[in-house]
């Protein structure tokens, strides 16, 4: 008879030593910031939270006819969330398999074990987990709330069933190449617009049965083409990254990253030809990789904020666009400064200014999806300033991000140079933005704003690199 | 009279209120070769970094070819040195060719004198054939391979070399010193640290001992040998 132990029997022991060792780490950092008088009126913060939980409870309940509304109008839309929530979980797989699977369960499947039913036992904790997490939230909103058993039992069914039937796409998604994951993320989009455009039911039903059958055809190649490794790297970090200990200890847990996006194509792995651009266009592009999140989120906002001021008026337009400007230019200027205190780069020496230029074709890129929803905006409230705003516009952003990175530069170049002056000028560039809302003729500084690049970008130009050196 | 190749003059680095480095001077001389030795936290890398600009100097100066200054010519500074880290720095989404075309511009060699090194380079270390893998599908000792050739590439004045040897087999080792000695010979100075200063005493002239953040004595390494007698010793 074997002596070897259940596979459930070693995961048991290796979670519940993670968990162990996760509670260890998070009493050494509660101990570190919390003293005594701290922790007390800490208990008692939670205590007054808890009680609070109730008041609040008896507090919405005087509000019950609005709940009722509001079920009433969601129940009708359930279909829309069967529709809306796998794009979360597509957007999701860029960066997350959407399974624990660690180096640990990895390392396990070197021993006698079999990778296949490691990753299952996985699969099944991460479901039952959500469906205790799921039945414990609704049966506290059910609580607290005066919405109906049956409509929170609905949502948070569906949330689990859709979290169950995406769990394979997602997993077969994050080893899929980046065209297929933003080909798949725009089909689901199109899909919640058909959704919204059409408000039919069947959509909702279409969908699901989708899903399932999706499920179905992908169940025969879940362990064909996977990247162990980098599944397991990826979780190793999001296990490991503990706000508390990292405020604690005032030190950022870094990702390993021995595994690439935009790794395994043929076409990549070939020599660059020999020019500043091709090789400083790809370190910007294996930065920005690196800093997918950060460029998301401020991208993400960028984008929200503008679809809403687009529905208010063309003020808050015009303020939105001087908003993305001033912003966009300022994280470039710092993203350039970081460029060069990170990795091999720093230190090699600098081509400054062969990396600003490579730098602004990356900038174009991020633009196009903030400039996606003011595009139908301007269509629709044409006028024949509007050439002129445009291109004004432009050339406030041009000017705005010389200025910034050119002040970058100089600091990089270890110079006690002030940018007071110029910075005044970025600026006044950026309010002219919104002012030329409502006085048009303002867009005409565009003649004295290009005057202005070109002096700027004179200064990048006449100042050469082989100069500097 | 020798050129300098480094001048460190009231060289000190703090780090939250901790000396890491405190009042270092030296100088090194054209084409020779120097070991920066102490114990474990001596030094010896933060005072490499400080010199690379990677940790910011709190005070002094560091000048190179006795008029590169640190300070006011810093990007023409960043070009005279060479600098091959302890563990290699090398970047998961560049392939090994890749790695040496970055240093290629970044060094400005022209690229038909960085083929001609690479193919030599790459014959040497017994790399030909990896070419075009990414450093996560090379072992340790072929990473710092890579990482090696990487820091002969360009033709500077100075190299900083932070634990030379590492991880590498005994073939590579003997190449590597036949290198470093063609290196002298064209008038490039090195400053190295070592823990184990006998793998370095057949082409280490002079000496830099540094003992928590201070420069305890410097010379030639023959007369380290008598500091060391005497310390061990005591």
């Amino acid at each position: 008879m074997s002596n070897q132990p259940r596979l459930w029997n070693v995961l048991f022991f290796l979670k519940r030593n993670r968990a162990r060792k996760k509670r260890q780490l998070r009493k050494m950092a509660f101990q570190l910031m919390v003293d005594k008088t701290t922790g007390f009126y800490l208990l008692v913060l939670g205590g007054y939270l808890f009680a609070s939980i109730f008041i609040f409870g008896d507090m919405i309940n005087k509000y019950e006819g609005m709940f009722l509304t509001f079920e009433k109008a969601a129940m009708e839309r359930v279909g829309f969330l069967i529709t809306a929530l796998p794009m979360a979980y597509v957007f999701q797989s860029i960066k997350n398999p959407g399974i624990i699977f660690t180096s640990s369960e990895l390392k396990l499947s070197y021993l006698t074990f079999s990778i296949k039913r490691i990753w299952l036992y996985c699969v099944l904790e991460k479901w039952v987990k959500s469906f205790f997490f799921y039945l414990l939230s609704g049966l506290l909103v059910v609580l607290v709330t005066p919405l109906s058993f049956e409509f929170v039992i609905t949502y948070t069914g569906t949330l689990w069933l859709i979290g169950l039937l995406m769990t394979l796409p997602q997993w077969k998604l994050f080893q899929s190449k980046w065209y297929i994951k933003v080909g798949c993320l725009l089909v689901v989009a199109l899909l919640n617009i058909v959704n919204v455009m059409t408000s039919a039911d069947y959509i909702g039903i279409i969908a699901l049965v989708l899903l399932v059958f999706i499920n179905m055809l992908l169940i025969p190649s879940i362990f064909q083409f996977i990247h162990w490794g980098r599944v397991a790297e990826l979780n190793d970090f999001k296990i490991w990254t503990m706000p508390l200990i990292e405020r604690a200890s005032n030190t950022r847990l870094k990702r390993q990253k021995r595994y690439s996006i935009f790794q395994n194509t043929k076409k990549r792995k070939k020599p660059f030809r020999y020019t500043e651009k091709a090789i400083y266009h790809r370190l910007w592009q294996v930065y920005f990789s690196k800093n997918l999140d950060l460029v998301s989120q401020v991208v993400g906002t960028l984008l929200l904020m503008l679809i809403i001021f687009v529905f208010i008026n063309s003020f808050f337009v015009f303020l939105g666009i001087a908003v993305a400007v001033h912003v966009i230019t300022s994280l470039a200027a710092s993203f350039f400064v970081n460029r060069f205190k990170t990795d091999i780069i720093e230190v090699l020496p600098w081509e400054l200014y062969s990396y600003k230029r490579t730098l602004i074709k990356w900038l174009h890129m991020g633009l196009v999806p903030i400039v996606l929803p003011v595009i139908p905006y301007f269509i629709l409230n044409y006028s024949l300033w509007l050439p002129i705003q445009l291109v004004f516009i432009y050339s406030a952003f041009l000017l705005t991000y010389h200025i910034k990175v050119n002040k970058s530069i100089s600091i990089l170049r270890k110079e006690n140079k002030k940018f007071q002056i110029e910075e005044v000028i970025g600026f006044i560039g950026v309010v002219l933005i919104v002012i030329s809302e409502s006085i048009p003729t303002v867009s005409l500084t565009v003649l004295l704003i290009v005057f202005l690049i070109r002096k700027y970008q004179k200064d990048v130009t006449y100042v050469t690199d082989e100069q500097i050196r | 009279m020798m050129l300098k190749t480094l001048q460190v003059q009231n060289l000190s680095l703090k780090l939250n209120d901790k000396i890491l480095l405190d009042d270092i001077q030296f100088e090194l001389e054209q084409g020779t070769v120097t070991a920066l030795v102490g114990h474990n936290g001596a030094g010896k890398s933060t005072l490499m970094k400080a010199i690379l600009a990677v940790m910011e100097k709190t005070t002094g100066k560091i000048i190179i070819n006795e008029q590169i200054d640190q300070d006011s010519e810093f990007l023409s500074f960043k070009q005279q040195i060479s600098y091959l880290p302890e563990e290699p720095l090398l970047l998961t989404e560049l392939t090994v060719m890749q790695h040496f075309q970055l240093y290629g511009k970044s060094y400005q060699i022209k690229e038909d004198v960085l083929n001609r090194k690479v193919d030599r380079l790459v014959k040497g270390f017994d790399l030909v054939d990896k070419l075009n893998e990414y450093p996560e599908s090379l072992s340790k000792g072929m990473r710092q391979k890579v990482q090696t050739i990487c820091a002969m590439l360009p033709d500077v004045p100075l190299m900083l070399i932070d634990e030379p040897f590492m991880g590498l087999d005994i073939y590579a080792i003997d190449y590597f010193e036949e290198l470093l000695k063609e290196k002298l010979k064209d008038g490039t100075t090195l400053l190295l640290t070592t823990h184990q200063l006998d793998r370095v005493k057949d082409i280490a002239g002079f000496f830099i001992l540094l003992q928590q953040g201070k420069l305890l004595s410097k010379g030639s390494i023959e007369e380290f040998d008598t500091i060391k007698r005497g310390t061990d010793n005591e």
